[in-house]
């Protein structure tokens, strides 16, 4: 079970609040304020009178003053749909420090998303998909144990469309982002990974040597790790990043990867850089 | 400290060797990864050989080295208490009864013997060796070879003088063996006589007096034609008193008592047993003497040996076969179901019935001859019969097949013999009209031994009295091929017969009342045999002396260590733990490293 810092994902989330999406597809009445015109009553700007308009609309002040018809328009009142897919796979619990922040960050964000009026849904993606309980997100997310051998892989064929996405990974998948995003981001807002890496993961030492490395979803092998592995390895993951990144461009935020070892606030920090997160609270 | 065999310390050479494998050894440490696919293939690539690595002190180096170390302990035996060299001492105890005679003071022979020997002990260094050699039939070590002297002590406990008569070239054979294989080992007899048939370097104490004696020796139980008797032979040395035998049932209902001559040596007495008597007998020499065992003596009543005899009606000359028969006065004459038949008219290669030898009395168209004949050497019926001048019609001028010629006639075979699924069938080819056999001294000569020899094939015992130094024999009636041996301690033994159903017993080294049975219930018994250990050797104390020259000292030899149980199990336990322990931290190092 990950162990999260819930005090500190409480203070941040009266702290922070979620960038809104611009593509998000309007539901109609809701908390949030939208960026287009809508039918609230916070003013939004004025358009010039087309035959056909409705007459109720027309600013008759600006008509005496100016003897130009024009049209009073408000801003869009929008209800989002948040989805935050948490990879379960035995890899995410390769370390405790990896797990407790995926589930810290996946708790941040279904935080905000409530302050937000949003509507958070969580996913957990062990050996299949499950969706959580809306109202008890937090109770699944606590007893949720990172052991399953699919991960990301798994079918999720109850997305909502239109809602927007945070995928909860360390991405390490050999077939890359492109495949996967075509089942996970089908329909979506905007999806963005969060990648979750520890520094053996980022970077393995040279000074281990003669190893067997054994993987915790399948496989292993005797290997030297030397300073040659090590420079091919930072390759590959490089690649690899670089292929979710290519496959996440122009969807959302991209890839952002983020130290195990710095912790939530390492992670609030690099999500602020990334444009997730904003800093004050939710409206 | 001592160390008990130096070869072993060359287990220390697996030390380096544990550490050249280890600084060799080629380590893949188990590490944890989530993404292996990022690691490529080439990375599989090694260096030719082996590379050497910095010796890591992990817990199975330690555990490995610890256990070479107690292996290496246990090889070779450091021990700080004991010694290399010491004396060793090789006592041969006589175990004859004779030792048992007491004298004034009521001490026996063995007595003295034991009290001089615990006497040497106390004199021994504690780092000396002994080893006791007990003397018998089969002589037997009392300790281990070489024991420390608190163990030659108890064992000593262990000396009994139970023995009848055997010789003692057996025990200094193994005494000779034991100090051949020990450097410098010293080597005393503890008899009641001095011996001259040890070598010089030998010592010999006696402990014996030279005293008066009378002594059963020898007594045999008989059944003749006239009724039952007692055959007894007697030793006497030096006892002028009136001593006769007394006679009693089991029950101890006196029977008959004997006086005996007053003269030295050996006597022999006859004593006619009434014809109520009991089947077992209590003989006991009246009066006292130093030496007990050989007053009394228990008899087992012997069964009446007579062989079965059938002589077909209408035989030619079966008066003359008849009374030569009897003449043996073991034969009686039945009309079925005997031992031998005779016979001139049942069908020649019939067999007989199981357990019963034919006779067949036959003339052939052979030469009529004159002997001697020629015999076959050792054969019982033959045995001593001679046929000089003896006409002998009827031969058969062929053998026929399956038959074995016994006497012969240059081509002319006059007796053969066939045997066959256990039984005997021979035929005389003989013309008795015209021959002068049943006239001839040879011809009771020939009968004779014919009883004689089926005597011996009799089912039962040769005898049923017999001392622990002589065997027996045992015949088992037909359709039997195994017999139970009861022995006097209720221990029991199955024996099987050879081909012919005959069992030869070997010397039984207890004395008592051995029982044989068919099968394996001890109640229904068949035979009884009683062993005693009377003999003229042991009731002969004349040639006992006492001579205990001091013992010359002895130089110390090399002596083989003998390690207690616990100085045998400790190193070893110590390596087997070690040994696990090394397993476990192995399989902990092979095992998962985050």
């Amino acid at each position: 079970m990950p162990d999260w810092d819930r005090v500190r994902v409480q203070t941040a989330a009266q702290q922070l609040r979620l960038a809104s999406d611009p593509r998000r597809i309007r539901q109609g009445h809701g908390l949030r304020m939208g960026q287009g015109p809508g039918s609230s009553l916070e003013f939004h700007d004025y358009r010039q009178y087309v035959t056909g308009d409705d007459l109720r609309m027309i600013d008759w002040g600006v008509y005496a003053r100016s003897d130009q018809l024009v049209l009073r328009r408000h801003r869009q009142e929008i209800s989002p749909r948040i989805e935050v897919i948490l990879d379960a796979s035995a890899s995410m619990q390769i370390s405790e420090d990896k797990w407790s922040l995926a589930a810290g960050i996946a708790a941040l964000l279904l935080e905000l998303a409530v302050h937000d009026g949003a509507r958070p849904l969580l996913w957990l993606c062990q050996d299949y998909a499950r969706r959580g309980n809306p109202q008890h997100w937090q109770e699944d997310l606590h007893n949720v144990t990172a052991n399953g051998q699919h991960g990301l892989r798994c079918q999720l064929s109850e997305l909502n469309p239109g809602s927007e996405r945070f995928l909860i990974s360390d991405g390490l998948y050999p077939e890359g982002g492109d495949h996967l995003l075509r089942r996970l981001g089908a329909g979506s807002g905007r999806i963005s990974l969060i990648q979750i890496l520890t520094a053996a993961e980022r970077s393995p030492s040279p000074d281990w040597g003669n190893v067997r490395l054994i993987d915790v979803e399948g496989g292993q092998r005797n290997i030297i790790v030397d300073e040659e592995a090590c420079v091919a390895y930072r390759q590959r993951l490089a690649r690899l990043q670089a292929a979710w990144q290519q496959a996440l461009n122009g969807r959302g935020a991209g890839l952002i990867t983020c130290d195990a070892e710095l912790g939530l606030d390492g992670a609030i920090r690099v999500l602020l850089r990334s444009g997730i997160l904003t800093p004050g609270a939710a409206s | 400290m001592i160390i008990g065999n130096l070869w072993g310390l060359l287990g220390l050479l697996s030390i380096p060797a544990i550490i050249i494998l280890h600084v060799y050894r080629q380590r893949f440490q188990p590490r944890q990864t989530s993404a292996l696919f990022l690691f490529g293939p080439e990375q599989l690539n090694q260096a030719s050989g082996r590379t050497r690595e910095r010796l890591r002190r992990t817990g199975s180096l330690i555990a490995e080295l610890l256990c070479a170390l107690a292996l290496t302990w246990f090889l070779c035996d450091p021990h700080v208490d004991d010694h290399q060299e010491a004396r060793h001492l090789i006592c041969v105890l006589d175990g004859h009864l004779r030792l048992q005679a007491r004298d004034e003071t009521g001490r026996s022979a063995q007595d003295r013997a034991r009290q001089t020997l615990l006497n040497q002990f106390d004199q021994m260094q504690s780092h000396d060796r002994i080893t006791l050699i007990q003397s018998g039939q089969q002589p037997s070590l009392l300790t281990a070879s070489a024991v420390s002297l608190p163990q030659a002590k108890l064992a000593l406990d262990a000396w009994t003088c139970q023995a009848g008569w055997h010789p003692l070239r057996d025990s200094f054979a193994m005494a000779s063996d034991l100090q051949a294989a020990s450097e410098h080992a010293q080597v005393i007899i503890l008899s009641d006589q001095q011996r001259s048939d040890i070598p010089d370097d030998w010592q010999c104490l006696s402990f014996g007096l030279a005293q008066r004696n009378s002594g059963l020796i020898d007594v045999r139980w008989f059944n003749d034609q006239d009724g039952q008797r007692l055959n007894l032979r007697l030793y006497r040395h030096d006892d002028r008193t009136q001593r006769s035998i007394d006679i009693h049932d089991k029950n101890g209902k006196h029977i008959l008592s004997h006086t005996l001559d007053q003269r030295d040596g050996v006597q022999r007495h006859l004593i006619r047993l009434p014809e109520q008597t009991p089947p077992e007998l209590q003989l006991q020499l009246s009066g006292q003497d130093h030496l007990s065992f050989d007053d009394s003596c228990t008899l087992i009543k012997p069964p009446r040996q007579m062989i079965r005899v059938t002589v077909s009606e209408g035989c030619l000359r079966r008066t003359a076969i008849i009374r030569a028969l009897e003449a043996t006065r073991q034969v009686r004459m039945v009309d079925r179901a005997a031992h031998v038949q005779i016979t001139d008219t049942v069908a020649p290669n019939k067999l007989p019935d199981p357990g019963t030898w034919r006779i067949h009395l036959q003339a052939r168209q052979g030469d009529a001859v004159i002997g001697p004949f020629l015999a076959r050497s050792g054969h019982p019926l033959l045995q001593d019969v001679d046929f000089t001048g003896c006409l002998w019609s009827g031969t058969s001028p062929t053998l026929p097949v399956h038959q074995q010629s016994l006497l012969q006639a240059s081509s002319n075979c006059l007796i053969s013999e066939q045997r066959q699924q256990g039984t005997i069938l021979q035929h005389w080819y003989l013309d008795l009209e015209k021959s002068t056999l049943h006239r001839h001294p040879a011809w009771p000569s020939l009968f004779a031994n014919l009883v004689q020899w089926r005597l011996a094939y009799i089912p039962g015992l040769q005898y049923y009295q017999l001392s622990s130094a002589m065997t027996n024999r045992l015949v088992l009636p037909p359709g039997n091929d195994s017999v139970w041996l009861h022995y006097p301690n209720d221990e029991r033994q199955q024996i099987s017969a050879d081909l012919r159903g005959i069992i030869e017993l070997p010397r039984m080294r207890d004395a008592g009342i051995y029982r044989l049975s068919l099968n394996s219930d001890p109640e229904q018994i068949w035979q009884e045999f009683i062993v005693h250990r009377l003999h003229q050797r042991s009731s002969d104390l004349s040639l006992c002396s006492t001579e205990t020259p001091p013992l010359e000292d002895a130089t110390a030899g090399k002596v083989q260590r003998i390690r207690t149980r616990i100085e045998h199990m400790t190193p070893l336990a110590l390596a087997l733990l070690a040994a696990l322990t090394a397993w476990f931290c192995y399989r902990n190092e092979q095992g998962i490293l985050r």
